[in-house]
C-alpha cells in the first residue's frame, strides 16, 4: 500500500498540486513521527503502520495562515485516519482550513496501537475504519464489526462520589506543567491568542497553580464540546500522562446521549452542534 | 572508601526528614481515585517531592519525569506582595527566608544542571537573590546512575552517569548498601551526623555507557543560522514547551502583577514570576506586536543555539545542556536533541 501511496505523493508534488506533503517516518531511533515530504525524491521516507497514531490536521492550522502578509497560502497534502478526517472535516466546517488548499490522503485504518502491540484504547472502541473524508483512498480496511462505545472510562468516574472525583482530577491536574502539548496537538486549538496566554491575564495568571490549571483544562474541554473528534491527540502527547481525554468524553458522551447521538466530524453539513454559522460565516447555506 | 549500609541509610534519611525539607524522587500516584473498575491512568510517574521518610522514595527510579530544578527556580514564585486596606494603605511584604533543603537521589546530570543555571543566575551582576538564597540553603545528595538510559547522553557534554563533579555528596549502589564520595565542605558538614564504614579495596561498579557522539565546532553553529534544515525541524515542531519545561537548564520565566481587589477597595497584588518558554509564540513579542521570532522555526532554533552557543558563549559553562535525554523522551513529534547535533556536525563536515 505504502508503495501506491508514495506514486501518488510523488506525483501530487511532481505536478506541483501540492507545495508539501504531511505523512509519517521512521526516526533514526525507531520512533514513528511525522514527515513532512517537499521534494519527489523524498518519497521513500514514508511509512504507514499501527504506530502511526498522531494526528497531522494540527499542523493544517499553521500552514493555513500566511507567514508574511500577504503571500498566498501553500497547498498541503496530508495524510488522513478516519479519526484524523473527523477532525479535519470540523476545521473545513469552522472554515479554518480552505478545502482546495488540501489534497486529502485518506488510509485506510488499521487500529493504532501501543508500544507493547495491544490496540489503543480509543481504537478498541471504533469500528470506522475508513475516512469518510479524502480525495484519494489507500489501503484495504480490515473487517470489524460494528462496536458501539460504552464509555466505561466515563462512567466509572461518574460513578465516584462527587468528592473522590474532585480529589481525583485535582491530584492528576496538579501534575500539569503548562506545557500546552495537549492544546498543540489538537487540530481544534487554533486560537491566535488562547485564553490561558493572554499577556494581561484577563481570564488566567501564570502561576503554575491548581485553580490556573483546572481552568485551563476544563475550559479547553468545553471549548471543544461538539467539536471533538476523539483522536486522543491531547492525551497521548501529555508529558505527565494525565488522562485528558475523559473530559473530552464525559462531554461526548453528554451530547451524544442527550442530543440524538450527535457525533463531530461525521457530516459535511456546517452545523456545528452549539453553533449555527450563518451570513458570510457560512460555508454552505444551511439546509 | 567510605560506604553505608542500606538500613543505615534509611534511618539517616528518616532522621534527616524531620529536621530539613527532604526532596527526592518519589512516586505521583496521587491522582489515583479509589473505585474505580478502569483506573485510567496509572499516574505513577517519579517525581523530585518533599518526603516524610525513606519510605516514600521510589528507590528504583531512573530519570524523573521532571528535573530538580524547580527546587531551584521554582516554577511559580511570589516576589513580593503588596496588600491594600480599604483606607487605601498599602504595606510591602517580602517572602520569608526559605527553610535548609537537601535533595536526595538527585542524578549527576540533574547536578550539573544546576551548575549551569548557578552560571546564569549568579555568575553576572545582579545576582538573582531569589535563586541565590535557595541555593545556600540546598545541600545535593547524588546518586550515580547504574546506566546510561534511552536517550542519555551525558558523556558526550561533558558529563558522566557517575559523575562527582557537581553534588556534595555521592552515593553508589554496591551490594548491600552504597559506596559515599563527599566531595564538598557542605558534605562534609551534612555527613557528620551519618555513621559511615570505611571498607579496603571496594570497588565501584563501571556504569553501562551510551556511545559518545561528535558535537558541532563553535563555526558550524555560526555558519548554520540561516539553514533551511532549521525550517525542516520547525515545521514538525508543534510549539508546545514540554522539552523546555524539563530541562533542567532552561531557566527562561516571566514576571506579572496579579490583582485581587474587593469590594471595599482592599486588596492584594502579588508579583509573580513563573518559568516562560521560548517555544511559546508570545515569547518574544514586544509592545506594539511584533515578533522577531514569529515562525516555528525560529523558535525551535532558539533552543538549540541557546544550549550550544548562547550559554556557552556568554557563561562559564562548556554547554547549556547537560545530556539528561528528557527534552527527547517527552516531545510528541520526535524532535531529537542528539539527532540535531549529530546533523549539524555532518554538515560542518560537508
Amino acid at each position: 500500500m505504502i508503495e501506491e501511496l508514495g506514486t501518488k505523493v510523488r506525483e501530487l508534488l511532481e505536478s506541483e498540486t501540492v507545495e508539501c506533503v504531511i505523512g509519517y517516518e521512521v526516526g533514526p531511533t525507531g520512533r514513528v513521527r511525522p514527515a513532512f515530504i517537499h521534494e519527489p525524491d523524498e518519497v521513500g521516507r514514508l511509512v504507514f503502520n499501527t504506530r502511526c497514531d498522531h494526528n497531522l490536521v494540527t499542523y493544517l492550522n499553521r500552514r493555513n495562515k500566511p507567514r508574511k502578509k500577504g503571500e498566498e497560502v501553500p497547498t498541503t497534502g496530508i495524510l488522513v485516519k478516519p479519526c484524523d478526517a473527523r477532525s479535519l472535516q470540523v476545521l473545513l466546517n469552522e472554515n479554518q482550513v480552505q478545502r482546495d488548499k488540501v489534497y486529502i490522503i485518506g488510509v485506510a485504518c488499521p487500529g493504532m496501537q501501543n508500544a507493547d502491540g495491544t490496540l489503543e484504547a480509543r481504537c478498541a472502541r471504533c469500528s470506522q475504519r475508513v475516512p469518510l473524508l479524502y480525495d484519494a483512498l489507500f489501503g484495504t480496511p480490515p473487517e470489524v464489526s460494528d462496536i458501539a462505545d460504552t464509555y466505561t472510562d466515563v462512567e466509572d468516574m461518574e460513578a465516584l462520589p462527587r468528592e473522590d472525583r474532585l480529589a481525583y482530577w485535582l491530584g492528576e491536574l496538579d501534575r500539569c506543567i503548562r506545557c500546552y502539548a495537549c492544546r498543540q496537538a489538537c487540530p481544534g486549538c487554533f486560537c491566535d491568542v488562547c485564553e490561558s496566554e493572554r499577556d494581561d491575564s484577563l481570564w488566567i495568571g501564570i502561576s503554575d497553580a491548581i485553580p490556573e490549571k483546572a481552568f485551563f483544562h476544563i475550559t479547553r474541554a468545553f471549548h471543544l464540546a461538539g467539536r471533538c473528534g476523539e483522536c486522543n491527540a491531547c492525551e497521548m502527547v501529555c508529558p505527565m500522562g494525565i488522562p485528558l481525554s475523559l473530559l473530552n468524553r464525559k462531554i461526548v458522551k453528554e451530547i451524544e446521549q442527550t442530543m440524538g447521538g450527535y457525533h463531530a466530524g461525521v457530516s459535511e453539513e456546517p452545523t456545528p452542534l452549539i453553533t449555527k454559522l450563518t451570513g458570510e460565516e457560512a460555508i454552505n447555506e444551511i439546509h | 572508601m567510605r560506604f553505608i549500609d542500606t538500613q543505615t541509610l534509611r534511618d539517616w534519611l528518616d532522621a534527616l526528614a524531620r529536621q530539613v525539607t527532604l526532596i527526592a524522587p518519589a512516586p505521583s500516584n496521587i491522582g489515583e481515585a479509589p473505585g474505580l473498575v478502569n483506573p485510567p491512568a496509572a499516574g505513577m510517574y517519579a517525581l523530585y517531592q518533599p518526603v516524610g521518610s525513606a519510605d516514600e522514595i521510589a528507590w528504583d527510579f531512573q530519570r524523573t519525569a521532571m528535573s530538580a530544578r524547580e527546587f531551584l527556580f521554582p516554577k511559580t514564585e511570589t516576589l513580593f506582595t503588596i496588600e491594600t486596606d480599604a483606607s487605601g494603605k498599602t504595606t510591602l511584604h517580602e517572602p520569608k527566608v526559605e527553610q535548609p533543603q537537601v535533595i536526595f537521589g538527585i542524578r549527576p546530570c540533574d547536578a550539573r544542571g544546576m551548575r549551569v543555571l548557578d552560571a546564569i543566575m549568579l555568575e553576572q551582576e545582579p545576582a538573582d537573590a531569589y535563586y541565590a538564597q535557595r541555593r545556600r540553603n540546598t545541600t545535593l545528595v547524588g546518586l550515580s546512575c547504574p546506566e546510561m538510559w534511552e536517550n542519555c547522553f551525558c558523556t558526550s557534554v561533558g558529563g558522566a552517569p557517575n559523575s562527582s563533579e557537581d553534588v556534595d555528596i555521592l552515593l553508589t549502589q554496591v551490594e548491600d548498601g552504597y559506596a559515599v564520595q563527599i566531595v564538598t565542605e557542605k558534605g562534609e558538614k551534612l555527613a557528620q551526623g551519618i555513621q559511615l564504614q570505611e571498607v579496603e579495596g571496594l570497588a565501584l561498579p563501571e556504569p553501562k555507557l551510551n556511545e559518545t557522539f561528535e558535537m558541532p565546532t563553535e563555526q558550524t553553529w555560526l555558519d548554520s543560522f540561516n539553514d533551511v534544515y532549521w525550517d525542516r525541524v520547525g515545521e514538525r515542531c508543534l510549539g508546545c514547551r514540554a522539552c523546555v519545561y524539563v530541562c533542567p537548564t532552561c531557566r527562561c520565566f516571566d514576571v506579572r502583577d496579579e490583582k485581587v481587589v474587593h469590594p471595599d477597595g482592599s486588596g492584594i497584588t502579588r508579583r509573580v514570576r513563573s518559568w516562560d518558554s521560548c517555544q511559546g509564540v508570545n515569547y518574544r513579542t514586544v509592545a506594539g506586536g511584533a515578533n522577531p521570532r514569529a515562525n516555528p522555526d525560529q523558535r525551535s532554533r532558539n533552543r538549540f543555539y541557546c544550549k550550544f552557543y548562547y550559554v556557552p558563549t556568554d557563561y562559564d559553562v562548556p554547554f547549556g545542556c547537560v545530556g539528561c535525554g528528557r527534552c527527547i523522551a517527552v516531545c510528541p513529534v520526535n524532535i531529537d536533541i542528539s539527532e540535531v547535533l549529530h546533523d549539524l556536525a555532518q554538515r560542518g563536515k560537508a
